[in-house]
């Protein structure tokens, strides 16, 4: 027998111990206790929460010149003219400073009793926001953008890191500091009862340099009920023309009246990532306040503003198609992404309605995603009766080939009508039963986008077999459960731009008239023009619910980009009108259109829409072109 | 507790209780230096969150009636200091101190103090009654 020494015993203690002490598996990924109800502590950045940021203040935010150009421009005002940003919530990018108390729950498998995600409610944005801690993978790319974005947790010793993607466009400071939509927000909570100490770093690789590392604290607060919050927003001036209240650049008045105030040194208060640093502060020092507000001039050069000129110096590639993926969008709508231009299905008993068919190289891929589409919807649910079949399982389970009953195409671009005359000749592509197959709609179009192809001797495949005239267009019966409108966009993107709504799905296929991350390709010489694309977009929001909050309810299947909402139209609309005003001002000014290029009045939007190779070149002219020519 | 504690004591207890947050920038969105006032009808109360919004009638020099805006507290924070749905009525003629807008051209203000001229009620005389 082995001699047993102390050491051993005592090592041997300590580890029965310590096991002992461990919490049993279900409280593993839980080591801290984060539920119940937490009130901010008002005891940093006073001054910001009230009154209020100033406008031109923005210290301490590592931000580029692009940012710096929207947040020079940008005019408080449009929180009241915009119904779509008067109840908006805040994203974690800024929610830990917006002074809401909040509660968080556990949702815990009934089963296992693990821990599944905590649920975060913020007293000014009721929808409850998810933190998922099981593990869960991230979305497609293509998936819905939201307030609270997609968050993850993983505990770290004892602290929660959320990690969040899939955020809408929000903001760093309300003074129109702007976060794109491509930022992430990293999260370490941690707690010392009774506090909760929140850390949140947002990085933004479109408007910011740096990540930009701000917390704050919760203290519990057991006896809190977070009241009802009917956010309804209200259209204060109904009479009166949309706007979207701005500053032209160089105009905005207020830019040094922070610094000017404050008695601070006007370089600090621009911001940027060099002001951060404690090597700053000896410089700082040396700088003089400004004597008087005055109209700042502000030039914008770093690298944030050549980013249209670095995507048009990008090697052409040709495009490549092996990523085609299909995505729910709501009710039997289906969402075919990576196939050129989106496309989407609506799926059911009575077959398939498919809203423009890519391009042509990716068709092989795109039927693939239809047959995928189509043999994965959930079965219909059994009568409540016995089965009538000997095999209920195979008689339910099995899936008849995909019948395409028809094309409706948005327009006559390319990579919206490339994949017809695949479609076309596939074995799918079954039309409705009629005895004479000439009669039965095929692919269907604005007479424009037909009249376009003819002429410019399309492949007869390719070329929309049938055509509409008027503003609205509702197909003969119900489809799949649900009535198919489809309706002109005069003028937007060309003179054949249609949007396609299916009602009972709610859901809206925009086609090129709005793309989530791209400016919309206006072909003035097809009849497009930036007025008529910004009235196109406003059709689309009139058509449009949200859920709540402003984000959800009506989906919106954008021409290129990811499913979107509202929200985001309204955002697209917003910036086009921006857009739309700088360049008007420009002619005014008797500029030339060399001369406004070379101004970059897409200079601050560019990170968001601006990426793709000679997208903004042709985006600027044009605006200019049409309203020069009063298009 | 002396008095002046006592004083502070409530006052800090009247202002913790208030809710302190601007889903937008006041600071931002008016010129909060500066104050105007104008007298006219009130032609629509919204009682919501995070804030209300008092309409008013406003005849301008030349006669021409302007929609003015005004952003008053929340719904909660009103009902509290007794501005509910009877509190201000359509119809009421009243005298406004606001904090003009920012933006050029703009009929929107922060509401500082409303007073109804006929029987003399007001808001925005007494500790807490602001807009924050």
């Amino acid at each position: 027998m082995k001699t047993v020494n102390r050491s051993s015993v005592a090592g041997a203690l300590i580890l029965l111990v310590s096991c002992a002490a461990r919490p049993a598996l279900a409280q593993e990924n839980s080591p801290l206790d984060l539920t119940g109800t937490w009130r901010w502590i008002n005891h940093e950045d006073e001054r910001d929460r009230n009154p209020g940021a100033y406008p031109g203040d923005y210290r301490g935010i590592p931000l580029n010149d692009a940012a710096r150009m929207r947040a020079d421009t940008y005019d408080e005002e449009v929180n009241a003219t915009s119904l779509l940003l008067q109840c908006r919530p805040r994203t974690p990018g800024y929610q830990a400073k917006g002074l809401d108390p909040m509660r968080i729950d556990k949702v815990v498998d009934p089963v296992s009793r693990q821990l599944v995600a905590y649920r975060i409610s913020y007293e000014k944005t009721p929808g409850d926001r998810v933190v998922w801690v099981d593990g869960r993978q991230r979305p497609s790319a293509y998936a819905l953008h939201s307030w609270d974005g997609f968050s993850t947790g993983t505990f770290r010793g004892d602290t929660l890191e959320i990690t969040t993607t899939h955020l809408k466009e929000g903001f760093v400071r309300r003074n129109g500091v702007p976060t794109s939509f491509r930022a992430t927000v990293i999260e370490h909570v941690s707690l010392q009862e009774p506090y909760l100490e929140w850390t949140f770093t947002v990085i933004d690789p479109d408007y910011l340099t740096e990540p930009l590392v701000r917390s704050a604290t919760y203290m519990r607060a057991p006896t809190l009920q977070l009241p009802a919050y009917p956010c309804q927003p209200d259209d204060y001036q109904p009479d009166a023309t949309y706007r979207v209240p701005h500053y032209l650049p160089g105009e905005n008045p207020y830019l040094t009246e922070s610094a000017f105030k404050y008695k601070a040194p006007l370089e600090g208060m621009r911001g940027g990532a060099e002001t951060l640093y404690p090597e700053w502060r000896a410089h700082g020092s040396t700088l003089a306040p400004p004597a008087a507000q005055s109209t700042l001039k502000p030039a914008y050069s770093d690298a944030s503003t050549r980013i249209a000129e670095r995507a048009d110096a990008q090697r052409p590639r040709p495009p490549a198609y092996d990523r085609v993926e299909a995505l729910h969008v709501a009710g039997n709508v289906y969402l075919i992404a990576g196939a050129g231009a989106n496309i989407a299905v609506s799926a059911g008993g009575d077959g398939v309605i498919m809203i423009d068919s890519g391009a042509a190289a990716a068709s092989d891929r795109v039927l693939a995603a239809v047959r995928q589409v189509v043999q994965t919807l959930r079965p219909p649910e059994p009568a409540e009766a016995t089965s009538p079949f000997g095999s209920s399982w195979q008689a339910s389970h099995a899936f008849a080939d995909p019948m395409i009953r028809m094309i409706i195409n948005t327009s006559s671009n390319p990579d919206h009508v490339g994949g017809n005359a695949s479609v076309r000749m596939s074995p799918m592509f079954r039309l409705l039963g009629f005895r004479d197959l000439s009669l039965s709609l095929q692919v269907l179009a604005h007479e424009r986008v037909q009249q376009r192809m003819l002429e410019a001797k399309a492949a007869e495949m390719l070329v929309p077999t049938d055509t509409y005239a008027s503003s609205k267009y509702t197909l003969y019966r119900y489809l799949n459960n649900q009535a198919i409108q489809i309706f002109h966009m005069p003028n937007a993107v060309s003179d054949g731009d249609s949007a396609v709504w299916f009602r009972r799905s709610d859901v809206i296929v925009a086609g090129d008239v709005y793309n989530s991350d791209m400016y919309p390709p206006i072909d003035v010489d097809a009849g497009g023009s930036i007025n008529g694309e910004i009235d196109a977009l406003k059709s689309l929001l009139d058509m449009s619910a949200t859920d709540f909050m402003s984000q959800g309810g009506t989906m919106i299947v954008p021409g290129h980009g990811w499913i979107s909402d509202a929200a985001d139209v309204g955002y697209y609309r917003d910036m086009l009108i921006v857009i739309r005003d700088r360049v008007q001002a420009m002619i005014d000014k008797g500029m030339t259109l060399p001369q406004v290029k070379a101004a970059k009045p897409t200079l601050d939007f560019d990170p968001l829409y601006g990426r793709e190779p000679g997208v903004t070149a042709r985006f600027v002219e044009a605006v200019y072109r049409s309203l020069k020519e009063k298009k | 507790m002396n008095t002046p504690t006592l004083v502070l004591t409530v006052a800090a207890a009247v202002l913790s209780s208030l809710p302190l947050q601007a889903h937008h920038s006041f600071g931002g969105t008016y010129n909060v230096d500066k104050q105007i006032t104008m007298k006219g009808k009130m032609v629509q109360v919204t009682l919501r969150s995070p804030h209300s919004f008092l309409y008013v009638e406003v005849e301008d020099a030349k006669g021409t009636v302007q929609r003015w805006v005004l952003e008053g507290a929340g719904a909660t924070q009103f009902s509290q200091q007794f501005v509910d749905k009877d509190g201000f009525k359509v119809g009421d003629a009243v005298e406004v101190v606001a904090n003009p807008s920012r933006s050029p051209n703009s009929t929107r203000g922060r509401l500082i103090r409303i007073t109804r001229t006929t029987d003399g009620k007001s808001w925005g005389t007494k500790v807490g009654e602001t807009v924050d």
